[in-house]
């Protein structure tokens, strides 16, 4: 009851900060919004309170969720509904037999997710090693004074510089529940699997129509390798919605111009950097992206406007490089060992790298036939006239994709790089996920509407 | 695009629900969180691996000491000297290091792990497990 209650509290929060930040077109872009951003701005709300010296507890999250309900109505009644956007031209509806089988497809994955985080217990070894074992230090003690683990280099095995959003999600059951709780520390990570579904299902809905977006999303959530870590309790489920929230608002800036969906997309961006390392390349790319891929990159408003997002990103992410960067270095230290001379030194593990990652992209048992439809719906979509947001996303990926190369370039206390690489690629492209699954949709082949089921022109 | 969504599910399907991967995984958590409580009996606990685990074994002196951490924190759980690092890169051989250290009863009642689990690998593949109290030192005479 305690941990159905934190769920609800992560939604209120959630509800408060997308009124705040964004205007949705449709019920189900609002949903991922509230789903995606609900966990993360509370995480971060717990861990600020903790740097001040308070631990998670009952009383704390309560009264968040009462500031953002506040937060919600308030603004509720200060601000209009956006309109609804027009449908997209010429696009025909699915087959009632292609949703059906879709939504079957996404109900399946939302349910194998469900038993991961509600019922069985944490088994993923990196789950329990890392991030769960940080869940239950965060829960245990306020950040400030520094908690002994975090000198324990007996306890070096769960990097004990990695980010703590994640696990302060997790510590907020512990808090709720009122004891350390196994089974149910997953819980919210459901959310982000639910929201990234809605977020990238309006997406290329309001852009490309309701069978592209049913099909991309239902291939988004049901590809193994989601399945596997959606619901198993570690990061990687909350950067990767994280990461394809903040890209579908940096699109949505692109189109709109809009200064709450640039703050939208820093808010994620900063988020990121909470979560995993992997986000300070990825909000690094998110700025560049603001700053090169707008329609008119030297305008002085959208110079102001990427130094802005840089300057948010910073203020919300330096809390945390001021609490690690006195921590112990018993791991890899990947920030400081990135260096041109380094990496030019070990280019002849380029081929190794670039081969590891070709190789797990194409495992059928990670990822069926997911990434050979990229290059599918590409080929199909090139009669096509240019589009913007599918030109921006390719770039995203493929900058997402060659930021990921450096670190291995460099790495030095794994004794086989190629260990490493089977270990982690599988994760790396499980972060790329939504920008594929946002190309495949986008470039969706489609059939044209039926002339009888048309809109009539207008007739002035 | 149906095709690749339907062998996803397949394989997931199979994977939990035909060879029952997951519940495997799940037994076998269960069995080490089971026998890591009883040793410990709510306090510290001391982990001893002796013989060469290999083959499907190899990781599990690393597996126990990760679980046995997160299982029963803040409760300390110790393989060496608390100074001695395990890092996830070079973990398995830390350990395997640490197993020539061969503390007294003294020391783990002064370090605040007084129970004791032995996981012993033998040359035919079997794991004899032994679980008893730290003995603390005889007073001098």
């Amino acid at each position: 009851m305690w941990c159905a209650l934190y769920l609800c509290c992560l939604l209120i929060v959630g509800c408060g900060a997308a009124k705040c930040l964004v205007r949705s077109r449709s019920w189900i872009e609002w949903a991922g919004w509230v789903l995606c951003l609900g966990p993360g701005v509370t995480g971060l709300c717990l861990v600020a309170l903790s740097i001040l010296g308070w631990r998670p507890s009952r009383l704390a999250i309560l009264l968040l969720a009462a500031f953002f309900a506040v937060v919600a109505v308030v603004v509720r009644r200060t601000r209009s509904q956006e309109s609804a956007p027009p449908a997209p031209p010429a696009a025909a509806p699915p087959p009632k037999w292609w949703t059906a089988l879709c939504l079957i497809a996404i109900a399946y994955g939302i349910f194998v997710v469900a038993l991961d985080t509600l019922v069985y217990p944490t088994i993923e070894w990196d789950a329990f090693a890392i991030w769960q074992l940080k869940s239950k230090v965060l829960a245990s003690q306020p950040l400030w004074p520094r908690p002994a683990y975090f000198s324990n280099i007996a306890l070096s095995f769960s990097h004990l510089r990695y980010p703590v959003l994640a696990p302060m999600i997790s510590a907020g059951v512990h808090a709720m529940v009122g004891r350390i709780d196994d089974e149910l520390e997953k819980a919210p990570f459901l959310l982000f699997y639910l929201g990234l579904g809605a977020a990238v299902y309006a997406a290329i809905q309001s852009r490309r129509g309701t069978t592209a977006a049913l099909s991309a999303t239902a291939l988004l959530m049901t590809t193994p390798l989601m399945l596997n870590y959606a619901g198993s309790g570690t990061a990687e489920m909350a950067l990767t919605a994280f990461y394809g929230c903040s890209i579908i608002f940096i699109l949505r800036w692109q189109e709109r111009q809009q200064i709450s969906d640039l703050i939208a997309a820093s808010l994620l961006s900063a988020l990121m950097i909470w979560t995993k390392n992997e986000g300070y390349a990825l909000a690094a790319i998110n700025v560049l992206a603001i700053l090169l891929l707008t329609p008119h990159p030297l305008r002085r408003r959208h110079l102001l406007a990427a130094l802005a997002c840089a300057l948010l990103i910073a203020a919300l992410s330096v809390p945390w490089i001021w609490y690690a960067h006195p921590l112990p270095r018993t791991d890899e230290n990947y920030m400081d060992r990135l260096r041109v001379g380094l990496m030019l030194a070990n280019l002849r593990r380029l081929p190794l790298i670039l081969g590891s990652l070709l190789t797990e992209a194409i495992r059928p048992d990670h990822w069926c036939i997911f990434w050979f439809l990229l290059p599918a719906a590409a080929i199909l979509n090139r009669r096509r006239p240019t589009q913007r947001p599918v030109v921006t996303l390719w770039i995203l990926l493929a900058a997402q994709l060659l930021a990921y190369v450096p670190p291995f370039l460099v790495v030095d206390l794994w004794k086989n790089v190629k260990e490493l690489l089977d270990v982690t690629t599988g994760r790396l492209l499980l972060h790329a996920t939504p920008t594929a699954a946002l190309l495949i949709g986008l470039q969706w082949p489609q059939l044209p509407r039926p002339a009888a089921d048309r809109p009539a022109p207008m007739v002035h | 695009m149906l095709g690749s969504a339907a062998v996803a599910i397949g394989l997931d399907v199979h994977k939990r629900f035909v060879i029952h991967q997951f519940k495997q995984r799940q037994l076998g958590c269960a069995q080490t969180d089971a026998m890591l409580r009883k040793a410990s009996q709510g306090r510290g606990l001391f982990l001893r691996f002796s013989g060469q685990f290999r083959g499907t074994w190899k990781n599990f002196p690393c597996g126990a000491y990760y679980r046995a951490v997160y299982l029963l924190y803040p409760l300390p759980v110790l393989v060496g000297e608390p100074s001695q690092l395990i890092n996830p890169h070079d973990g398995a051989e830390q350990i395997r290091q640490a197993a020539n250290f061969d503390p007294d009863g003294a020391w783990l009642l002064r370090h605040g792990v007084p129970r004791e689990l032995s996981y012993c690998y033998s040359d035919s593949g079997n794991i004899t497990v032994t679980m008893q109290a730290a003995a603390p030192a005889p007073a001098p005479q």
